[in-house]
């Protein structure tokens, strides 16, 4: 390898997540799972139902404590930090279910998550000036650009419990994105969402992957992984048993056994 | 309007201004927030003991039948100012129990144990509260500008109003703002709140240290009225009726709790004067206990979000940018619409 | 240490009543995942049933049924008429608390509306003291210890041995399962709503023979022990209820003995805050767990 490539392949990659062992009482739900994510790319992890894919992306994320392993996120440790803090860092992760706040309207759940809301502080909100307004019209305008692009404008005010399972996953994207993301971690994201939709999304992720956001994405949907993800990792009981692009998984043995469904 | 009757009424003003900065606070913390506090009347207790004993003059004079700690014969307005801060603090202290994960109706429990805790210590403890009987002759502020206690009773009466409006005011700041809604989005899911960068622990501690506050307001304004202060005054039954005023009056809206405190502790409390005596003493009593348990049940089987429910938040059309941006779904395959509202 | 053994004697008869309670409440939380607060006020109701009953003329044991078999009766038209209803409608627990502190409030008051705010007592005997290895009982106490023994070992016999008791223990883990597996879910919960209501009664008519005092306050003052005790031991859990009725009546009478009268509340709550903070589960921690009481 010569000149660019080695240097590009000498960077450190956006997460690193290192040996990660997770078990609830007596099962052990991940056993040493180990992958990388860069950023301007999307990595996939697929694999079987119950593998694990899951929980590894919640321990990524800070919401389940791993018994062993560590996390790393541009070069910085981020193993013992709550998720919250993960998610100022630019770590932002969106649910296979339950994500949405229910009784808040479409717009103000992407207005939540914008980042550094000066309304969102004690001094913030009870300063004289109403400086916060001024942000708040701008923040708004960026979040109605954001839903017209997933074309769920028409129901800005809706409650977000209203809506339908694909337009709940739009939502949720649309607001991963408001929040001024570095690093996506998807969980399912096209799960109730249509075939047709579905191809542009994958093309939308691959042009926000192009603006330097690194993405990983869980995912059962094998055609989309494969037009999307650069890299790939299965997962079966809860440790990684391949790597590549899909391409060559397929021919992979190991990958087959392990992954009955096509 | 004869005196009596003017005194009468008065009194009826402040306690409803009394009542409606309490539900305010509840409101942050359980409309807003979604914290079921059941020991929030320990902190209106916690402003009307602080101002009490920070307004009476010295427990060991000659004469003095009530014993207490302090007694520092403070001038109004400090005790008011001190009180809501030491509320304030109790209210974090309290809040440090959410931070251990249980489930709704658990940390109900944990808070009704604690409120009952509270009332046994103070009862016991004769020395910080006068045990039982509770504390008297609570000096009032601004005594001298009249002698007519009917007049009095109209200045209280401005001065609460006052304080409930500062207080009302500084809620609905809280409710209309950015801040309003992160706690909103905790309340709603507190893992996805996480999950957008929220200190959800750091919220619900300033929930419950600003709800605290705000009730230690007004236990001050009560307590500087009445002049007396006991346990009874402060059984958990009150956190009950301040509930129901808030599902009565509206869960989470501005004009909810005022409602709500009008209806439920005003209305049926002092309704139930009018009502001529019939059957045993006790009769009449109970029947508002009755009445408030039938209601509660009621409200929350028909109309469980209130008369006044949360309001939808609606932006206006103009903040929005110039140019229509492009959307990825161009030839109308548009995601499907659910049933308009 | 004689004073000791002495309050451990005491401890063992609030234990008793407590036990009777405790597993009647944990039951109804094992079975219909809520914690029924207006359990005092059902405990109260059969109580003055008694109370009547027996100012009537008849026995206190005679009464003592009588007062069980209406709470019982209460008990399940509370569930099916209440309960159930709301449960169907959404899921928020809170709600449910408040559902069942505001019926609470209603019985509780329609007593006191009915019988006022005085204080009755039973016609009846304590009967003589005996004298156990340093504790001191009266007749009436040893016989409440009897009934408490009892109740236990019916109650473990039905949950261990009879068809109904395992689709109990099946439904309280999970009901969806039990329904699957054709356990008539429906009649099981009546069942256990009659059988818990029961005990709210038996337990509300022996605290007044212990007591000797009545009240429309009896039943709801006791409530927050017999939580206590629920809770302590592992709610949803019968034995975790008998564990921690043991553990809330003997450590409390020591407190009163040692301190005073008060310190006996205070202790039960002070245990309890802390079980609740530290090992909120319980003891017996299965049906809780399952539950998903604390994450």
């Amino acid at each position: 390898m010569t000149g660019a490539l080695s240097v590009m392949h000498e960077r450190r990659p956006l997460l690193s997540v290192r040996d990660i062992s997770v078990s609830f009482g007596g099962v052990q739900a991940v056993a040493g799972a180990s992958f990388e994510a860069g950023a301007g790319r999307v990595t996939g992890l697929i694999g079987p139902n119950g593998a694990g894919k899951s929980t590894t992306l919640g321990v990524v994320a800070g919401a389940v404590r791993a018994t062993r392993g560590t996390v790393e996120f541009d070069g910085v440790d981020v193993t013992r930090l709550p998720s919250f803090r993960r998610a100022r860092l630019g770590m932002i992760r969106t649910f296979q279910l339950h994500g949405e706040f229910g009784k808040l309207t479409v717009l103000e759940n992407l207005l939540l998550a914008a980042p550094s809301q000066v309304g969102e502080t004690v001094r913030g909100v009870f300063s004289p000036r109403h400086s916060w307004r001024r942000q708040e019209r701008e923040l708004v305008a960026e979040a109605r650009e954001l839903l017209e692009r997933f074309g769920i404008a028409d129901h800005e005010s809706a409650y977000a419990s209203d809506l339908s399972g694909g337009q709940r996953r739009l939502m949720e994207l649309a607001r991963a994105l408001m929040a001024r993301p570095r690093l996506l971690l998807l969980d399912e994201p096209m799960a109730g969402v249509s075939p047709m939709m579905r191809d542009r999304l994958g093309e939308h992720l691959l042009e926000v992957a192009a603006t330097g956001i690194g993405i990983v994405l869980v995912e059962h949907e094998l055609r989309f992984v494969e037009q999307v993800c650069e890299n790939v990792y299965v997962l079966a009981q809860g440790s990684v048993i391949g790597e590549g692009n899909m391409r060559a998984l397929r021919e992979q043995a190991a990958v087959l056994d392990a992954y009955l469904a096509g | 309007m004869s005196s009596a009757w003017q005194f009468y009424i008065a009194t009826l003003v402040i306690y409803s201004f009394v009542y409606i900065i309490a539900a305010s606070g509840l409101n942050l913390q359980f409309g807003v927030a979604g914290i079921y506090n059941f020991a929030y009347i320990i902190f209106q207790a916690a402003g009307a003991y602080c101002t009490a004993v920070l307004s009476l003059g010295n427990p060991h004079a000659s004469g003095s039948f009530q014993s207490y700690i302090l007694g520092l014969s403070l001038p109004f307005p400090v005790p008011l100012l001190i009180s809501a801060v030491f509320a304030g603090l109790l209210g974090v202290g309290l809040g440090a129990v959410t931070i251990r994960r249980l489930r709704a109706d658990y940390l109900a429990i944990v808070m009704l144990v604690i409120s009952l805790i509270a009332t046994d210590v103070v009862t016991d403890a004769t020395g910080l509260f006068n045990g039982a009987t509770g504390l008297s002759l609570v000096p009032q502020p601004f005594s001298s500008l009249t002698s007519s206690t009917t007049a009095y009773n109209w200045i209280y009466a401005v001065y609460a109003g006052v304080v409930c409006v500062i207080v009302l005011m500084a809620v609905r700041t809280i409710i209309r703002s950015p801040l309003g809604r992160s706690l909103r989005s905790v309340r709603e899911n507190e893992h996805a709140a996480s999950a957008l960068g929220k200190n959800v622990v750091g919220l619900r501690l300033f929930v419950f240290g600003v709800g605290g506050a705000i009730a230690g307001v007004s236990g001050s304004v009560l307590v500087s009225f009445t002049q007396a202060w006991a346990p009874s005054s402060w059984l958990y039954g009150e956190t009950f009726v301040l509930f129901t005023a808030l599902i009565v009056g509206g869960v989470g809206s501005n004009l909810g709790p005022v409602l709500g405190a009008l209806l439920v502790p005003v209305v049926l409390a002092e309704g139930s004067r009018y009502i001529p005596q019939f059957g045993s003493p006790t009769l009449v009593p109970s029947l508002e206990w009755i009445v408030i348990g039938i209601v509660l049940i009621a409200f929350l089987w028909f109309w469980p979000r209130g008369v006044v429910p949360e309001p939808k938040r609606i932006f206006p059309k103009s903040w929005s940018r110039a140019a229509a941006p492009a959307t990825l779904f161009e030839d109308d395959h548009a995601p499907q619409r659910v049933g308009s509202r | 240490m004689q004073s000791l053994v002495l309050y451990i004697g005491f401890g063992l008869v609030t234990a008793s009543i407590l036990c009777i309670g405790a597993i009647g409440f944990t039951l109804q939380f094992g079975i219909s995942n809520l914690f029924n607060l207006a359990f005092g006020a059902t405990m109260t109701l059969a109580a003055f049933i008694a109370y009547v009953c027996n100012a009537a003329g008849l026995s206190i044991w005679v009464a003592l049924v009588l007062g069980t078999v209406a709470a019982s009766l209460l008990s399940y038209l509370l569930n099916r008429g209440l309960f159930v209803p709301f449960k169907g409608r959404s899921s928020n627990l809170f709600a449910m608390i408040m559902v069942t502190l505001g019926v609470g409030l209603v019985i509780q008051y329609s007593i006191e509306g009915i019988w006022g705010a005085t204080n009755f007592s039973y016609n009846m005997t304590q009967g003589s003291s005996e004298h156990f290895a340093g504790m001191v009982f009266t007749n009436t106490q040893l016989v409440v210890i009897g009934i408490a023994v009892a109740e236990a070992v019916v109650v473990h016999s039905l949950l261990r041995y009879t068809k109904l008791g395992k689709a109990m223990r099946a439904v309280a883990v999970n009901d969806r399962l039990a329904r699957n597996c054709g356990i008539p879910v429906r009649r099981v919960v009546d069942a256990t709503w009659l059988l818990s209501g029961a005990l709210s009664g038996l337990a509300g008519v022996v605290l007044v023979m212990d007591v000797q005092v009545l009240n429309s306050n009896s039943g709801s003052d006791f409530l927050i022990l017999i939580v206590a005790a629920a809770v302590v031991g592992g709610i949803g859990s019968p034995y975790g209820a008998m564990l921690g009725s043991l553990v809330i009546g003997i450590v409390g009478e020591i407190s009163a003995g040692f301190v005073n009268a008060e310190f006996k509340d205070i202790a039960a709550f002070v245990i309890l805050v802390a079980v609740l903070l530290l090992r909120p589960t319980g003891i017996i921690s299965s049906v809780a767990s399952a539950k998903e009481v604390a994450r």
